[in-house]
């Protein structure tokens, strides 16, 4: 397996603005990059095509991200690009539709704006993080705005009975998956804990 | 009650029953009050468990008390835990000294060539610690002092295991942060300003293939901060100079970092600075590359596919988060063990 996904690999959805120069037809719906991966459906379905209705595919894989006044992606026209050139102008576009800082797209994806700032200037980003900005994608390019103002509000609304789509992204990611040590005990496991099996007053 | 063992410092009892150790006397409470943790102890052997007999690991050095010092001053725990010392000298001393292996800590307060040695721990009764002639092996007026015997005992046993398969690839970067920090170079000196490296398993560290990230923790004020969240632009010379036309990074981080020695030296908060650095931490992930060597094919294949990438993050130590904490795991993996078996 290559270290990165080959040009040809990597197919970025570009429904509403292809990159230019781009706009090849429809890929098969296999790629290597993502195979094993978790969540593979609703990546690939995001990054190479044809693309199915993501519904269907994210009720197949994940938990939905639930949005009801989002549309179900359409049906999307793939475009290829190199790598760093692919990854770089998804992360540039998806802070220019989506109308969040740097900063915020950085806390949905789990980095610093740092590091954005990097994928926005071609710099390297691994696979996981290319299906959070694919995924992240799909959601800003479905919903229901003429402009990076109306998506931004919309992406911070306040919604009935459940969190906004900022903070429902938020939490699907940064569950308990990736924990490893740092701070590997709750505080209900920590506080009340017993340095022996007997203590005696 | 069985006794396998006619010899006095062998003799093994039920700890159930009525031979189990007597409470500590008063004169020994009046002792335990002044345990440490690094104090050396002068004894001559301490006991290790074999299949049919309770052999003894010689200490002519002294042995060290491993026991937390909370643990060691209550009276109504019964035993301490002590570790052999043993003397090392030219660069296995310095490697020890320097945390580099993890297996002995200085205890340099008994001995400049004293080392506590990690691998033989034993279970000493408090009654017999208590009668042993005792000195500090850790000056305990040094707080910092005190705290870094602490913290090698839990590296020790508390380091993160890395997947085997991950290993090889986060290995040519300990290698080059190794051969370099210490070096009157660019690169070391951007080193130096490294606070810690950690790596990310975005997704979790369950199942391979891994997705990772190299988290390059600088210290505070090192990364040129602008006033707003923009990026500040990178100037044209600069961005052409580092990537491609296909935008990939094109300079070796010994490049980027003497480019950042003279830019740091120019202007220190210029966004030259800023793109270098961010370039530096993605070069420094570029080397994450595995080198299998003579390995059979099929340990190259599993090494090979068990990581899909590795990207890099730059924060400084004011910006890396609890989240990113929890997910996240110090690089420190034994550069000195042999080639990993899969």
């Amino acid at each position: 397996m290559s270290l990165y996904t080959s040009p040809e690999d990597l197919v970025l959805l570009s429904r509403t603005h292809p990159i230019p120069g781009s706009g090849p037809p429809a890929r098969t719906w296999t790629s290597s990059i993502f195979t094993g991966l978790s969540g593979i459906a609703v990546t690939t379905a995001l990054l190479v095509g044809p693309v199915p209705d993501a519904k269907s595919l994210s009720e197949s894989t994940r938990p939905p991200l639930t949005q009801p006044a989002i549309p179900p992606a359409q049906a999307a026209r793939p475009v290829q690009a190199g790598p760093a050139q692919a990854s770089a102008t998804i992360v540039r576009d998806l802070h220019a539709k989506s109308g969040l800082t740097w900063e915020q797209l950085g806390r949905l994806l789990g980095v610093s704006r740092r590091a954005v700032h990097l994928w926005a200037a071609g710099g390297r980003v691994n696979s996981r993080h290319l299906e959070l900005l694919a995924q992240l994608r799909g959601i800003v390019d479905n919903l229901p705005a003429e402009n990076a103002s109306q998506r931004r509000m919309l992406i911070f609304q306040a919604r009935q009975a459940e969190p906004s789509i900022f903070d429902t992204f938020l939490r699907q990611h940064t569950g308990e998956e990736g924990v490893v040590a740092g701070t590997p005990f709750s505080p209900d496991q920590l506080l009340g804990a017993r340095y022996d099996e007997v203590e005696s007053e | 009650m069985q006794r396998r063992s006619t010899t006095q410092q062998s003799l093994i009892i039920d700890a159930e029953s009525s031979d189990a150790p007597a409470p500590l006397s008063e004169t020994h409470l009046q002792v335990i009050d002044s345990f440490r943790q690094g104090d050396v102890v002068t004894i001559d052997g301490l006991p290790v468990l074999g299949p049919d007999v309770v052999w003894f690991r010689r200490t002519p050095y002294g042995a060290v008390l491993l026991t937390q010092t909370c643990d060691a001053v209550r009276p109504e725990k019964s035993t301490v835990a002590l570790v052999p010392i043993v003397r090392l000298e030219g660069s296995t001393a310095s490697e020890a000294r320097d945390g580099k292996l993890l297996r002995y800590i200085h205890v340099p307060s008994a001995d400049p060539e004293a080392f506590a040695d990690l691998s033989v721990i034993a279970t000493i009764d408090k009654a017999l610690f208590a009668a042993l002639p005792r000195v500090a092996g850790i000056d305990q007026t040094d707080d910092d002092a005190v705290r870094k015997f602490g913290r090698a005992v839990g590296r020790r046993f508390g380091r993160f295991p890395f997947p085997d398969e991950v290993v090889p690839w986060l290995r040519p970067l300990e290698v080059v942060m190794q051969s370099k920090h210490d070096k009157n170079s660019p690169e070391g000196a951007a080193m130096r300003d490294v606070v810690e490296l950690r790596v990310e398993a975005v997704g979790g560290w369950q199942d391979p293939p891994y997705a990772l990230t190299l988290c390059v923790i600088v210290k505070a004020g090192v990364i040129p901060t602008f006033p707003d969240d923009e990026q500040p632009p990178c100037p044209d010379d600069l961005a052409a100079w580092l990537r491609t036309d296909t935008g990939d990074l094109r300079q070796t981080s010994g490049a980027i970092a003497s480019r950042l020695a003279t830019e740091r030296m120019r202007s220190p908060s210029s966004a030259s600075v800023y793109w270098l650095w961010l370039s530096l931490a993605e070069a420094w992930a570029a080397r994450c590359t595995p080198d299998v060597g003579k390995r059979p094919a099929e340990d190259a294949a599993k090494i090979r596919s068990a990581v899909t990438g590795v990207d890099a993050d730059l924060v400084d130590e004011g910006g890396f988060d609890l989240y990113r904490y929890r997910r996240s795991e110090q690089l420190d993996i034994d550069h000195l063990s042999p080639p990993i078996p899969l």
